[in-house]
């Protein structure tokens, strides 16, 4: 049986395109020393470091040890997480882990990137192999502009309701400060941006962001005594697919590793309305399609029914069933950092600390999402309670 | 912030450049040569489940079948059809080669005739109106003295009607 | 699989990727004083003292954010060297060359670089050193030609 953790302490840094001024130790330094205030504890508290980031990226590899430093990890045991865009939300399943084992009761969890440093497709295109796919991937856009081709052919939905995602994902950046691209955009200003990669235009796919996120996880016992209001990580479910291929589902029925893993976490916490038993989803949102297309492939939605709540105004900050009220990865994608970034402003939503971008649901558990490298997928489950 | 602006910064300005020898393999490697000796598309096939797949594997993932049986590859296209695509029409660094990518660029996600496993390549198309999703296509394969007995052998796929 | 092994297919090619590596406010601050003054400084920990050359603006001792640079002499003493001579595409000098960890006065930590002017046999820890700085100096790390044995 795995022992309870919640999330005691919060940090991100501000979220910008070019930051010259600090190196990305400095970087992490700044989110590490806001979550241990925020959690009230020192770096001499922390028993175990998890460091998340993208090899590559920055030019360097193994850039754990090199920055050790500043993250805290010299001298502590830890796990450097190196699975693109789940970077982030696999550290913090690393570090629950840890404490879930009992062999931990505090830890620290940290992901960040710095995109102003390097060339950020270049080097996705390098997840491929060399002889074939590496010629024809293009980055992380070539393949997420085949599946919104594949959504709008099954589904229905338009162009215009990418739009309508990035106009609403826009409104709430606007109202959180830490996110990287705030300017409001109308669905007329989505519609005439530049065409990237048929359907996704420069607005409908996410920028190349820089930031760090922190958070501290704590044992059952340790979180009551520190925290006045522990988050409770309940449930998590991680699903890798074979590489290439598996997303198309041609001549068999459709699975993917989203489907996979919101029917397990849904299995496994007795959840049937989704959209009732859980009342916010920061969701890791790398394009204008994916919410409504993710939603339903997260089982969250009915299947072909994604496109209409965002239609219906269901998914906006103030809608029946807000979907990364934060702004999500459409407005801020620093990639070792965006999906622990998820769990965090979801802990937030579920503490009432988010300030202008809180939702005006009352929060008593909620989902968070990461979503990269060949299709991997992750999904926890937060919650205001332990049970 | 008028301070910040004044204030220089020293940035290390650096190009990696590393080289590479990436052995494709005996089954890509079989693959290949293939293509280069009589300009056939392979594919092969899992003993388990039976998907057929181009490019060949020597592992199933499904069932970690080994897939390594050689009577077991089956010629496969050169005809396919277009499951989805994408165009690029923003250009950036290959890393492979150092080039930009020359643009616009068309992929598809073909499904050749006889495979039950997808292909990424090239498309020959670049007018975006003109791709359909389920169009057929054909590969175009270099004549025997230029092909080198990599993916490039394959030019692109062209379309045709049917 | 087969009884005769046939030649292996090789794909060529590279990675190719540029970058423009920030080293941040306060390590621009170090770069520029050498380049401008031929002064090297290391960063002082207000809390600990711990001073830390080239500098970090974290101490590695108590973990407090450092933002104070004091000039040193430059001077120092050799705490152990190796002599490289296999050669390397990333390298930034061609071997034979010594390369060893410098404890400069005033400092509490090591700090990396060249050994010149010394013959490879007569090179010893504990050598008292001084830096030589290039005349064209660029506010980079190599702007330091190699430290070289006090006379």
């Amino acid at each position: 049986m795995a022992n309870r953790v919640a999330i005691v302490g919060i940090g991100q840094t501000t979220h910008s395109g070019r930051r010259p001024y600090v190196n990305d130790g400095e970087l992490i330094y700044d989110a590490v020393t806001k979550a241990l205030e925020d959690a009230g504890l020192t770096i001499n508290d922390m028993e175990a470091v998890m460091a998340g980031n993208m090899d590559f990226f920055e030019g360097h590899h193994l850039n754990d040890a090199m920055l050790n430093l500043y993250s805290g990890a010299a001298g502590r045991p830890g796990f450097k997480m190196n699975t693109g865009g789940t970077v982030g939300t696999m550290t913090a399943i690393q570090g629950w882990y840890h404490v879930a084992s009992g062999l931990y009761d505090i830890v620290l969890v940290i992901g960040w990137e710095k995109h102003d440093e390097g060339p950020a497709t270049p080097a996705i295109s390098t997840i491929t192999d060399p002889a074939v796919d590496r010629h024809f991937l293009v980055g992380a856009i070539g393949g997420l502009a085949t599946v919104s081709v594949a959504y709008m052919q099954r589904s229905g939905c338009k162009l215009e309701h990418a739009a309508m995602v990035r106009a609403n994902a826009s409104q709430a950046a606007h109202r959180n400060p830490m996110a990287h691209m705030r300017e409001i955009y109308t669905v007329e200003d989505v519609m005439s941006a530049r065409m990237v990669m048929y359907p996704l235009n420069l607005l409908m796919c996410c920028p190349t962001s820089l930031g760090a996120t922190a958070m501290v996880l704590a044992s059952e016992s340790k979180a009551k005594e520190i925290c006045k209001k522990p988050v409770w990580m309940k449930d998590h479910v991680t699903v890798h697919v074979e590489y290439g291929g598996a997303q198309f589902g041609i001549g068999e029925k459709r699975w993917t590793s989203h489907m996979e893993a919101g029917a397990k976490l849904f299995k496994r916490n007795h959840i049937t309305k989704p959209m009732v038993e859980t009342q916010v989803f920061e969701m890791y949102d790398p394009f204008a399609f994916a919410i409504p297309m993710w939603l339903e492939d997260f089982l969250v939605c009915e299947a072909n029914e994604g496109w209409k709540h965002v239609e219906k105004g269901d998914l906006k900050l103030e809608g029946s069933y807000p979907v990364s009220p934060s702004g999500g990865v459409l407005c801020t994608n620093s990639i070792g950092d965006s999906a622990i970034l998820r769990v965090a402003e979801a802990a937030l939503q579920v503490r009432g600390d988010a300030g202008e971008h809180q939702v005006t649901r009352d929060v008593k558990q909620a989902l968070a999402s990461g979503f990269g490298g060949s299709y991997w997928s992750d999904l926890l489950l937060l919650s205001k309670t332990m049970d | 912030m008028k301070q910040r602006e004044q204030e220089e910064l020293i940035y290390i300005n650096k190009t990696m450049k590393i080289p590479y020898k990436w052995r494709t393999g005996e089954v890509w490697g079989e693959f290949f040569r293939e293509l280069k000796e009589n300009g056939i598309i392979y594919a092969n096939q899992c003993p388990t489940c039976g998907r057929q797949f181009c490019l060949p594997k020597s592992v199933c993932t499904r069932d970690h079948t080994v897939c390594t049986d050689r009577s077991k590859w089956i010629p496969v296209g050169p005809k396919g059809t277009v499951v989805t695509y994408f165009m690029a029409e923003q250009s950036f660094l290959l890393p492979t080669t150092g080039e930009m990518l020359k643009i616009p660029f068309a992929v598809g996600i073909i499904l050749l005739d006889g495979a039950t496993v997808i292909l990424q390549h090239q498309l020959e198309e670049t007018d975006e109106s003109k791709i359909k999703t389920f169009m057929r296509v054909e590969a175009v394969i270099k004549p025997k003295e230029q092909r080198k007995g990599n993916i490039f052998d394959i030019v692109h796929f062209k379309t045709i009607t049917e | 699989m087969e009884a005769v092994k046939k030649e292996p297919v090789i794909f060529e090619g590279f990675v190719i990727m540029p970058y423009k590596y920030s080293v941040g406010s306060m390590a621009s601050k170090f770069f520029i004083k050498i380049r401008d003054s031929k002064v090297i400084s290391g960063a002082k920990c207000p809390k600990c003292g711990f001073v830390n050359v080239p500098p970090r603006s974290v101490c590695p001792k108590c973990f407090s954010k450092v933002e104070e640079l004091i000039d040193l002499s430059g001077k120092g003493t050799l705490e152990t060297f190796t002599i490289v001579h296999y050669e390397s595409s990333v390298q930034a000098i061609k071997p034979p060359y010594a390369i060893g960890v410098i404890k400069l006065d005033g400092a509490d930590s090591g700090m990396t670089h060249f050994i010149g002017e010394v013959d490879a046999k007569a090179i010893k820890a504990g050598m008292k050193l001084e830096p030589v700085f290039k005349d064209k100096r660029e506010a980079h790390i190599l702007d330091i030609e190699y430290f070289r044995p006090v006379k």
